[in-house]
């Protein structure tokens, strides 16, 4: 059975919640989340797919962008920290995903 | 070519490729990709990174998509949503779906609000008629007298009732549309 295209579609669904979830621990770049994300290749979160998704949030209000310089020099880099909107938006997206894992391990009945 | 020069192609296309952006939201966009670009550089992972960003046409695309999405939806127009709609559709099937679905609620509430206006000028030819014996029922503007049997029953009511049909049907679609726009804001489509 070809079990990828479903799993593209449940990582469709989970990019902005795995986002808001990572900021919401610590301030990072698009490097610095992808890296986080490294150990995680199920998430399936990519270059090409994260920076868009970092600009529609950024100007959705729910992430504030700001550019950096490091201490030590080098290239500036542009770091995202969750705003009170994506901190509220996260609450009601992580109760919304809680029903809802509780409710499909109650129908699949966890046989994995 | 080296990475300095590989950095400056790639970005000076995505630059091109995104222009009707305003300035701030594309030298912001170039900024970024440009950081990311040579922080790989210099991990010696440049070409991986530009894989996995796409070439500078797909990946201004799925920054305008997002833009295009995020813009027309938060300006809640009929206008922008129709806009957004016919512009993805070409491109992801969602759209198309939300273009088709969207588009048959907008044409039956233009033919209804023609038929409205209609019926001001020819009332014989608009009307809603009703077959009193089998109560079948037919309605809007019709080329010839309808069959024997069926008798107009709205009169002139009918332009009020059809304008507010029409408009009803019209927000229907709009927000048919909208929730297209939602559907394809909350999923992300990998490139390739």
């Amino acid at each position: 059975m070809n079990i990828d295209n479903w799993k593209t579609q449940m990582r469709k669904g989970a990019a902005e919640l795995t986002v808001l979830s990572v900021l919401n621990r610590q301030s990072l770049s698009g490097i610095g989340l992808l890296s986080y994300l490294k150990p995680f290749p199920d998430i399936g979160l990519s270059e090409g797919t994260l920076y868009p998704l970092l600009k529609r949030l950024e100007r959705d209000g729910r992430l504030i962008g700001e550019w950096q310089l490091p201490e030590n020099g080098g290239r500036p880099t542009k770091t995202y920290t969750l705003s009170p909107d994506g901190d509220a938006a996260l609450k009601s997206m992580l109760t919304v995903w809680a029903s809802f894992r509780d409710t499909l391990s109650d129908i699949t009945g966890e046989t994995i | 070519m080296t990475d300095a020069k590989k950095v400056e192609t790639y970005t000076h296309a995505l630059s091109k490729a995104l222009r009707g952006l305003s300035n701030d939201e594309l030298s912001d966009i170039v900024a970024e990709i440009r950081s990311h670009l040579e922080h790989r550089a210099a991990e010696g992972q440049l070409d991986a990174a530009i894989k996995g960003l796409g070439t500078p046409a797909i990946c201004a695309r799925a920054f305008r998509d997002e833009l295009t999405l995020q813009d027309a939806f938060n300006a809640g127009s009929p206008g922008r949503t129709f806009s957004a709609l016919i512009t993805l559709a070409t491109r992801r099937f969602i759209a198309a779906m939300g273009l088709f679905f969207a588009s048959l609620f907008l044409m039956t509430s233009i033919g209804l609000a023609f038929s409205a206006v209609a019926k001001i000028f020819a009332p014989n030819a608009v009307g809603f008629w009703v077959d009193k014996g089998t109560k079948d029922f037919m309605f809007g503007v019709l080329p010839t007298a309808p069959k024997a049997g069926y008798a107009e029953v709205l009169g002139l009511w009918y332009v009020p009732m059809a304008g507010i049909v029409a408009i009803g049907l019209f927000l229907f679609g709009h927000q048919i549309g909208q929730l297209f726009l939602k559907l394809m804001m909350s999923r992300h489509r990998p490139l390739g």
